[in-house]
């Protein structure tokens, strides 16, 4: 048994002590071969671990990834630099691209909702809603439509649509429905540009706004000096007809805004409706700008054509408007004047024989600061408040009427709201005399308008 | 003794009125700065008058004199150098819009929120005209671009 022991420690210990050997060889050689390695590991190890040519290792580890991570930062700056030029570039040619197509088809639109509250009348709402497109199908030539949705009356309608052929500054040539030029108004009748809700009675029952007709026609520009330019615009167009009213039948007078319609006394129904002529004879029209400076414009207007189907008798109109808008004078400046006087004679007619009218308007534009703290300004950057008064006059000789003539004069007070330039919100009051329109009813108006 | 203290109020409230006018003035023209008028490096074309940058803003000049259109850039409606270049070059307020002529459709032009956008729209694009602060352009760099007018401060 003690043999047996013996025998069994003297077989074991030679394996036990090879073994031992081994174990410890391969431990000093990985000690000897990994140091390094493994302080680079471990930088946290304790104090008895550590000697100096390993802090020494480790310095130079922490130098050279300091130096990898400059590297990579330069290198990264480098690189994101020229991505944003690329992408600066990119955007840049994007933006181009789409001013390119935003040149080839355009479509916006504007829009009006008018409530109108007159004495002894019921209270209404009234619209219109007008889609415009435009746009080139080349660099020379351009197109432009305004139409007319229906809204209230049910009835669209093409108020422009034409196309221009470009040629020179001073000469360019215009085919289409036409927007006819007769007075400054029946040009800018956009209600969004306008000051006031209710249109000039002599924008209404002497020129025929909103009046366009099929035609061709030439416009240009002639600048005559540094601050000195003229334009033209003239047109040969289908003209108006003999369908124009003297007297309304029923009592019941139009409103420009669509509130109270019955029959359109003046000229607005000799417009043509977009029909074919009822004579051979065209019309024609024209004006003519004068602008100073670009803050002072006169215009002269003209027109000729006969108006029966079957004799030669015309219609000759003629118009003056003026528009100033001083500039860079203290005070002034925030003031706009505009005026216009209309006046067309019917050859072998007594009623009407002639119509005439005018308006003057003044409007003061202004913001007080306080309303920058408001919601009126807090989010707008240019917002402001205008501040207008108008006085129009209009008259139409007739002999349907025992006094020979049918009048009205009419005084706007109102104030209007824009946040931007192409969204106002106006009211107004009106203070009327007169046979033609309103007759001698005053009145409140407001209205929210947009152009986009 | 009463005429004498009227005769030294007189002249104080004028002298505060003087002073008042004096800084007024001051302010109005440290306020205004120089314009540059820049165009695209590669543009060919001249030293433009005012007028004609005038023209060309108001939509009555619609292409370069070698048939390429031009293209508006502007600044926001509430930048000072905006308000200045529409004063003193298009005689119009900051937020005045031009229609096409003979047209109700409005001038369009890139809105750019900053001088230094303005001058990298500038030099990227042929064709494009554009207005900055000069000092601003003298701190961006004017090598990228062209300046074709110089409107003075007052």
């Amino acid at each position: 048994m003690r043999r047996s022991l013996k025998h069994r420690r003297n077989n074991a210990s030679p394996l036990g002590s090879h073994t031992s050997r081994a174990i410890a060889i391969l431990a000093l050689l990985f000690w000897g071969a990994c140091p390094n390695f493994l302080f680079a590991q471990l930088p946290n190890l304790p104090s008895q671990l550590s000697n100096q040519p390993l802090e020494d290792g480790k310095e130079n580890s922490v130098e050279q990834l300091k130096r990898k991570v400059e590297q990579i930062q330069k290198q990264y700056q480098k690189e994101l630099s020229e991505l944003q030029e690329r992408l600066g570039s990119v955007e840049k040619r994007q933006s181009t691209l789409s001013d390119e197509l935003g040149q080839s088809v355009k479509l916006g639109g504007y829009g009006l909702v008018a409530f109108e509250d007159f004495r002894d009348r019921k209270t209404t709402y009234a619209g219109k809603m007008e889609l415009l497109i435009s746009g080139q199908f080349h660099d020379r030539i351009r197109f432009y439509s305004e139409i007319d949705l229906g809204v209230p009356h049910g009835t669209s309608e093409v108020e422009q649509g034409y196309v221009d052929l470009l040629l020179t500054q001073a000469f360019n040539f215009r085919a289409g429905v036409l927007l006819t030029p007769f007075g400054k108004f029946n040009l800018d009748h956009f209600d969004p540009r306008q000051d006031l809700t209710d249109r000039p009675v002599v924008a209404r029952r002497i020129t025929p706004t909103t009046w366009s007709d099929l035609g061709v026609g030439a416009f240009g520009l002639v600048p005559l000096g540094d601050s000195l330019k003229a334009t033209y615009d003239i047109q040969v167009i289908n003209g108006l007809t003999d369908k124009f009213t003297a007297l309304s039948q029923g009592g019941a007078l139009g409103s420009s805004t669509g509130g109270v319609v019955a029959q359109d006394i003046g000229l607005r129904d000799a417009r043509t409706g977009l029909r074919t002529d009822n004579n051979g004879n065209k019309a024609v029209v024209g004006r003519g700008t004068l602008k100073f400076l670009d803050q002072y414009e006169v215009g002269v207007s003209g027109y000729r054509g006969a108006y029966k189907e079957t004799s030669n008798d015309q219609i000759v109109g003629t118009s003056l408007d003026a528009e100033f808008r001083p500039r860079g004078v203290p005070f002034w400046e925030d003031f706009v004047f505009k005026a216009e006087y209309a006046r067309f004679d019917i050859e072998n007619s007594s009623a009407p024989s002639s119509l005439w009218g005018y308006y003057a308007q003044i409007n003061y534009r202004f913001w007080p600061a306080f309303l920058n703290s408001t919601v009126m300004g807090r989010h707008f950057s240019n917002p402001a408040l205008t501040l207008v008064g108008r006085y129009g006059y209009a008259r139409i000789n007739t002999a349907a009427v025992s006094d020979g003539k049918l009048t009205e004069n009419t005084t706007v007070i109102g104030l209007n709201y824009r946040p931007v330039q192409n969204y106002v919100i106006k009211v107004e009051y009106q203070f009327n005399s007169g046979q033609l329109e309103r007759k001698s009813l005053d009145g409140f108006l407001a209205s929210v308008s947009w152009l986009f | 003794m009463s005429a004498s203290r009227n005769t030294n109020r007189r002249r104080s409230t004028s002298l505060i009125a003087f002073l008042a006018l004096a800084l007024w003035l001051c302010s109005t023209i440290a306020q205004a700065e120089s314009i540059a008028v820049i165009v695209n490096k590669n543009n060919p074309s001249e030293p433009l008058r005012q007028v004609a940058v005038a023209d060309m803003y108001h939509g009555e000049t619609l292409n370069w004199p070698n048939g390429e259109r031009i293209k508006l850039v502007n600044r926001e409606i509430s930048a000072p150098v905006r308000k200045q270049f529409y004063e003193r070059v298009l005689n119009a307020k900051s937020d005045e819009v031009f229609y096409r002529q003979g047209t109700p459709i409005p001038v369009q032009s890139v809105i750019e929120r900053s001088d230094e956008a303005v001058v990298n729209f500038v030099a990227t694009i042929e064709g494009a005209i554009g207005y900055v602060s000069l000092s601003n352009l003298k701190k961006i760099g004017s090598d990228q671009v062209k300046v074709i007018l110089i409107v003075e401060s007052p």
